[in-house]
């Protein structure tokens, strides 16, 4: 199987692709998810497509994210290792494996391989859903675009027009709203905002 | 005669199932079992919102069989009305809407929806029937209709029907466990509005709040003796609370005559019903109390 590791950090790319090679992988590694994206959006021979993109979404722009997930077909498996993010992105797409930064090279390679077979994973550690009330902590590190989209959620439209309004896709959209469920400790895109509101986010 | 009732019972409950047959089906969207929704209008179906997960991906069966092709038109939390518009000629017949305002206590009831690819059936009755209400997600329900009926999953969003054939309502699972019925007219009000702008209108003050702890002394003839009430934290410049003379640091304690003891409570009143309105807003500055006027504007596009 071809994996494309994506990883900023010099040390997190050399790692994750020698575990994917001791494990037999054929692997291609590069720095950003801008490079995979402009791979699969141009005439490269099918030969050259990777069956699975690892993606060290960490410290990865998430916009950036967003469109190399649009860009690739639906059949390629995707394992994201990130801190934001929860269990329902995960869910809404197949062949998906979310996992946190602490992950094992076991965990790494078997999310992998279950993925490639159209299994959607969930790491437990990133599965349970917030039951503590959110702490002004947490809110704070929404970022400025995560803000944005709460003011639109709060409009009551839909993802499809709040990428339209913001001019990204609507699977960043998605990607940036359950980083702003998790934070808020929210189970709803309603329940976010009355959160936010109470934090003195959003104005009402 | 015992047997002669359950028979004429029987006979008119699977008469009603089968009048409602080409007037509901299944809706799965996202996680979780399918729920039922029912063709509301020509072309336009209301399913439970909260059950629908995302936006693209929903499916819709009929009870036949036949997968439907069906885009979301906008959802209301407020009333749990997701909006539905079927593609081309489905062959469905909208439902003959009741009026939830001539149910008595004790009626006897149907839900009628679709589980398991076939029609099912919930019957039950009117357990209790009470004025207007505001919902946790702000909608405005115009009564108050709890059932007595066991509502499965997938007969959440099913109609309720009476004996005469008509839909007074939807039911859906409400606060605590109970089992609660949207009227038709509340649902006819979100279904308007989604149509019209594909999305439910929010009323905007332009404040940002939190709550915050009363002094002892500032509580004092509230209905309740609430310990918390609403702060001010920022007014934005050129908004209605702006006009209004709102200041930060002001404490509200009451919007509409109604008291507030928690930023929630002004989500909850700023839903559609508040646009355009001039709001009497209570509230304490450096102690001491001040009346205030707002008019709430729609949250604008910008």
């Amino acid at each position: 199987m071809r994996v494309t590791v994506v990883a900023g950090n010099p040390v997190m790319r050399a790692g994750l692709d020698s575990i994917l090679r001791a494990q037999g992988f054929e692997t291609d590694a590069v720095s950003e998810p801008a490079a995979v994206a402009r791979l699969f959006g141009g005439d490269a021979p099918d030969a050259a497509l990777p069956d699975a993109v690892l993606i060290d979404a960490v410290a990865a722009d998430a916009d950036a994210v967003g469109k190399l997930l649009d860009a690739l077909p639906t059949h390629t498996a995707v394992v994201l290792l990130d801190t934001r993010g929860e269990a329902a992105w995960a869910l809404h797409d197949g062949g998906r494996a979310l996992l946190p930064p602490t992950a094992t090279a076991e965990e790494i390679v078997t999310a992998l391989r279950a993925a490639a077979a159209g299994l959607i994973v969930v790491h437990p550690a990133l599965a349970a859903p917030r039951h503590a009330a959110p702490s002004p902590a947490d809110a704070s590190v929404l970022t400025a675009r995560e803000l944005e989209i709460l003011g639109l959620l709060a409009e009551g439209i839909g993802n499809k027009s709040i990428a339209r309004r913001l001019d990204i896709s609507e699977h960043t959209v998605k990607f940036h709203l359950s980083s702003i469920l998790a934070k808020l400790g929210a189970r709803s895109r309603t329940e976010a905002v009355m959160l936010a509101a109470r934090l003195g986010l959003v104005m009402l | 005669m015992t047997g002669d009732l359950l028979d004429t019972l029987s006979h008119q409950m699977t008469g009603l199932a089968g009048h409602m047959a080409a007037s509901v089906v299944a809706v799965h969207g996202g996680s979780g079992p399918p729920s039922s929704a029912v063709v509301w209008r020509p072309d336009l179906v209301v399913a439970a919102e909260d059950r629908l997960d995302a936006d693209d991906r929903i499916t819709v069966r009929a009870p036949d069989g036949r997968s439907l092709t069906a885009t979301l038109v906008g959802r209301d939390p407020g009333t749990n009305v997701a909006l539905l518009r079927l593609a081309g000629d489905a062959g469905l017949v909208p439902v003959v809407a009741g009026d939830a305002g001539t149910l008595r206590v004790g009626q006897a009831v149907l839900a009628i929806g679709v589980r398991d690819g076939g029609a099912a059936v919930a019957a039950g009755i009117v357990h209790s029937l009470g004025a207007g209400w505001k919902s946790r997600h702000g909608g405005a329900i115009d009564r108050l209709v709890r059932l007595d009926l066991r509502l499965p999953p997938a007969l959440e969003g099913a109609p309720l029907v009476t004996g005469d054939g008509r839909v007074p309502g939807v039911v859906t699972s409400g606060p605590r466990r109970s089992v609660i019925l949207i009227p038709a007219s509340t649902i006819d009000r979100s279904v308007d509005q989604l149509v019209a702008h594909g999305r439910i209108r929010r009323g905007f003050l332009g404040v940002a709040m939190q709550p915050v702890r009363l002094p002892e002394a500032m509580r004092a003839g509230r209905p309740d003796a609430a310990a918390t009430a609403v702060l001010l934290v920022d007014v934005q410049a050129g908004s209605p609370a702006d006009a209004g003379g709102l200041l930060p640091g002001d404490i509200v304690t009451a919007f509409d005559g109604t008291p507030l003891t928690d930023p929630r409570d002004v989500f909850v009143l700023l839903g559609s019903d508040s646009v355009g309105r001039a709001i009497p807003i209570s509230l304490l500055r450096g102690g001491a109390p001040v009346e205030a006027t707002v008019t709430v504007v729609e949250r604008a596009r910008r």
